[in-house]
């Protein structure tokens, strides 16, 4: 006992980060997001073991830095898209169920910049899209984190009071690009129950 | 509320954070070559090189740093000569990107700010266990885009880029008492206590094709030799900074530029 | 157990002599071709150097030429030519309430800053506090003093140990290091009121910005539904003073400097001198999902006098908040809409509101109002097919 207590507090060493998993993702219809939002996906992702939130799974090719693909599989009424630090003191702005598209942009917009302390956020695109068979809504964010300039693509709609939503984001340079496509293509292939 | 008054390099305490935290204690050093990759045969090889990002300290007892101006100063020197005498892979020229202003300078800083991204990433998601993605395990596939050559044009021309980042913080004597004192007291109690360790040594170096973009090769090492502060051991230090880097073949019908 | 006790003894006593003596830098600073003495300030020195070359080209500086000779005119009145000459201030793009300063004269001054100050006379306080940190060697004095608590505290810590009653002493030392640092604070405070005053600013003006700042932390509280944290000790490991007692000794300092001499509070100059970066600063506040705090700001701002831009920076608030504030976001774009400044989004936002307010027509025909006003707008195709009631 003493001796963990010790090295914890000497802090001499640095504290091992905790440890996230990646599994490989299969290249067939799956399901995300503990939800009945599936997608088809090309063979070469990774997804995250760790839940950021209830309804979020994040999967990437190369690395979260690099790029990442978020699944929203029903964000319910007055729930936000991140973790709240403090739920009391510190809350995070809440998706509402009458939103639209204009909205939900504002929603993502409030979000990054308190959850990245991305103040230069800019929204790019805001227009209608068809999302799992349904109309649904685009997006397109660009904001400075640490230095790096990094852009973002959202789609989704709203089904039964529930945001559905797929966003990609990677650093402006190269790696937006490179990726759009292949997250583009799940993001076509997403069907919702 | 005003008033914090220092706050130290973000970007370069996370790369550093995650250059530490992603070694286990049983691998502290890797390094992986895009496969495949061989210099060109056809031409000598030109390679710029970012600024170094040198630190040198050193650590008191309770651990805390303190940056050495001289001790900088002497290794980023030291490491600047042994690099352009190693002559990396058997380049013919290893030139410095020199410091830009404006645009230029905006384009630098854009390609730092993705190298750091990408250098974190291999770090924390590649090279070493614990987070490593399973379709990275093999392969060494990063890029930061053929937008790089711009960075070659803002410094007359080079086929690759090299950037290189060592942290050395060394053990005061200070420190190496407490570190014996505190194994007498660990021994004494039974083996319970703490393990101090004295000094931090780590270093990562990464090179680019300034034609593609294409990251070719990186190495880390979390427990580095070589003293930095003196020529010999920087060249040590370099030497290890350079392990498992590409060769080229000999240059064949192509005269080294004149 | 005793007998384990000299060994460690030993090396306690060897330790001591180890810490080679440096040089205790004398000089201002701040003084032109200073350059820093002994193996510590050249160390920070250095360091901070290093952080600069990145600074200079962060994304997030605000570049402003006008607004940036206005920040250093401030700053010049404030400390004096001869001083501030050695200061290099950036203007960073954040929200937050916040300033800090460099061993090396680094002057970071954050955008929130700007918005919550009132008038020059309070932004000179706030220089002259960082500058006082540079004047004074605050960063080393506060390296030197961290590097001391951690050391005292690892030793006693492994003494303990070995004397077999193991604790952990580095907090203990911790708490007279934090409280080292809270001196060094009200030092920066008395030393930038000083400064200010004897520059001809207000002196009470410092005090005030303590007072607006408990205000505001009362009207976020109220905004949340929470207990205001403006008066909460954090404790003995913390960095500053608390609010209040900044507020009152600088009340108390600078009601005894107030002098018919020193009347300067430049509303007008503040005002005017930042105009051109307030649209981005109102709107990197408004959109932090912190209601309280943001209404708290803009009515300062308007002091009774509410523009077109501050009216629809309001509404925009009322609008992300939900149902019941739809009603009053309407009435504000309204308010907002008839006067001659009224910002072009104000015709969207009044749209959106419309729409959500069950007016589904002057919804619709306002929201073509500002498509035909905003044809580059980038939500367009959104707004559009809203527009044509889809």
């Amino acid at each position: 006992m003493n001796a963990k207590i010790m090295t914890m507090a000497l802090a001499l060493l640095l504290a091992a980060p905790a440890v996230a998993g990646w599994k490989v993702v299969a290249p067939t219809r799956v399901t995300v997001a503990q939800s009945t939002l599936s997608v088809t996906p090309d063979a070469g992702w990774n997804r995250w073991t760790v839940k950021p939130i209830r309804n979020e799974e994040r999967w990437s090719l190369d690395g979260p830095l690099l790029n990442r693909l978020s699944f929203y599989g029903g964000i319910a009424q007055d729930e936000p898209l991140a973790r709240e630090r403090n739920r009391k003191r510190e809350p995070l702005p809440k998706f509402d169920r009458t939103m639209r598209a204009t909205d939900i942009a504002e929603l993502i917009e409030r979000t990054v910049r308190i959850t990245e302390e991305a103040p230069d956020f800019v929204t790019e695109a805001v227009e209608p899209a068809t999302f799992a068979g349904q109309p649904g809504f685009r997006l397109r964010y660009r904001y400075t984190a640490g230095e790096l300039v990094r852009r973002g693509e959202a789609r989704g709609r709203i089904a039964d009071g529930r945001l559905y939503m797929i966003v990609f984001t990677a650093p402006a340079l190269h790696y937006f690009d490179a990726g759009l496509p292949r997250a583009a293509a799940i993001m076509d292939s997403a069907r919702i129950g | 509320m005003w008033g914090l008054r220092d706050m130290s390099s973000i970007r370069w305490a996370v790369l550093c954070a995650a250059a530490l935290a992603a070694v286990p204690a049983l691998a502290q050093e890797k390094a992986a070559t895009k496969p495949g990759f061989a210099f060109p045969t056809d031409h000598a090889i030109r390679i710029l090189v970012f600024r170094p990002e040198v630190r040198a300290g050193s650590q008191s007892a309770g651990g805390a740093t303190t940056p050495n101006a001289e001790w900088t100063r002497n290794a980023r020197t030291n490491i600047m000569t042994a690099l352009t005498a190693a002559r990396p892979g058997g380049a013919a020229e290893v030139a410095f990107i020199p410091d830009a202003e404006g645009d230029a300078a905006a384009v630098l800083a854009d390609y730092r700010a993705l190298f750091g991204a990408v250098a974190n990433t291999v770090l924390q998601h590649r090279l070493f266990k614990g987070d490593r993605l399973p379709t990275k395990k093999t392969g060494f596939e990063y890029s930061l885009g053929p937008g790089v050559a711009k960075l070659a044009e803002t410094a007359g021309g080079g086929d690759y880029a090299l950037f290189v980042t060592t942290n050395d913080q060394y053990g005061s004597t200070g420190r190496k008492l407490l570190q014996l004192a505190a194994a007498l007291a660990t021994t004494a109690a039974g083996g319970i206590g703490p393990t101090v360790t004295s000094g931090q040594h780590s270093g990562y170096a990464g090179l680019i094709d300034l034609k593609t973009g294409d990251l070719i090769w990186m190495n880390a090492d979390a427990r580095m030799g070589g003293d930095v502060r003196d020529a010999d051991g920087a060249a040590r230090r370099v030497t290890q900074l350079l392990e498992d880097f590409p060769v080229q073949a000999s240059v064949a019908a192509a005269a080294p530029k004149p | 157990m005793i007998a384990r006790w000299p060994a460690t003894a030993a090396l306690l006593l060897a330790a001591a002599p180890v810490m080679a003596a440096d040089l205790t830098p004398t000089g201002s600073p701040s003084a032109p071709g200073y350059t820093p003495i002994g193996r510590d300030e050249q160390g920070l020195w250095a360091e901070a150097d290093e952080q600069e070359r990145e600074l200079k080209a962060s994304k997030l500086i605000v570049r402003d030429p006008g607004v940036n000779a206005y920040l250093r005119r401030v700053l010049c009145r404030t400390v004096g030519d001869g001083h501030c000459r050695a200061v290099r201030l950036y203007l960073v793009r954040a929200p937050i309430f916040n300033a800090d300063m460099g061993p090396t004269g680094v002057l970071r001054l954050y955008t929130g800053l700007l918005l919550r100050v009132r008038d020059e006379a309070e932004l000179a306080a706030i220089l002259g506090h960082e500058f006082t940190h540079f004047e004074n060697r605050h960063s080393l004095a506060d390296m030197r003093r961290r590097r001391s608590a951690t050391n005292w505290g690892a030793w006693l810590t492994v003494a303990s140990i070995a004397a077999s009653a193991p604790r952990n002493y580095t907090p203990d030392f911790l708490v007279s290091y934090y409280s080292y640092s809270r001196d060094q604070e009200r030092e920066a405070d008395l030393g930038g009121l000083h400064r200010m005053s004897g520059a001809g600013y207000r002196p009470l003006a410092a005090s005030n910005v303590w007072m607006h700042l408990r205000e505001e932390k009362d009207a976020q509280a109220r905004g949340l539904g929470v207990r205001s944290l403006k008066d909460r000790d954090y404790g003995p490991f913390v960095s500053h003073p608390m609010d209040v007692e900044r507020m009152t000794y600088l009340a108390r300092e600078g009601q005894a400097l107030t002098t018919p001499a020193t009347s300067f509070d430049g509303l007008d100059d503040y005002r005017r001198q930042l105009a051109p970066i307030w649209p981005m600063l109102i709107d990197d506040q408004i959109k932090l999902n912190d209601f309280g705090a943001s209404e708290y700001v803009l009515a300062n701002l308007a002091r009774g006098d509410w523009t077109g831009p501050l009216l629809y920076a309001r509404a925009e608030l009322y609008r992300a908040r939900g149902l019941i504030d739809q009603l009053t976001a309407e009435a504000l774009y309204r308010q907002a809409i008839v006067r001659d400044d009224a910002p072009v989004a104000t015709w969207r936002g009044l749209g959106l509101v419309l729409l959500r307010n069950g007016r589904a027509d002057e919804g619709r025909a306002m929201l073509r109002d500002y498509l035909r006003r905003a044809p580059d707008a980038v939500d367009r195709a959104a707004l559009q097919a809203m527009a044509d009631g889809m």
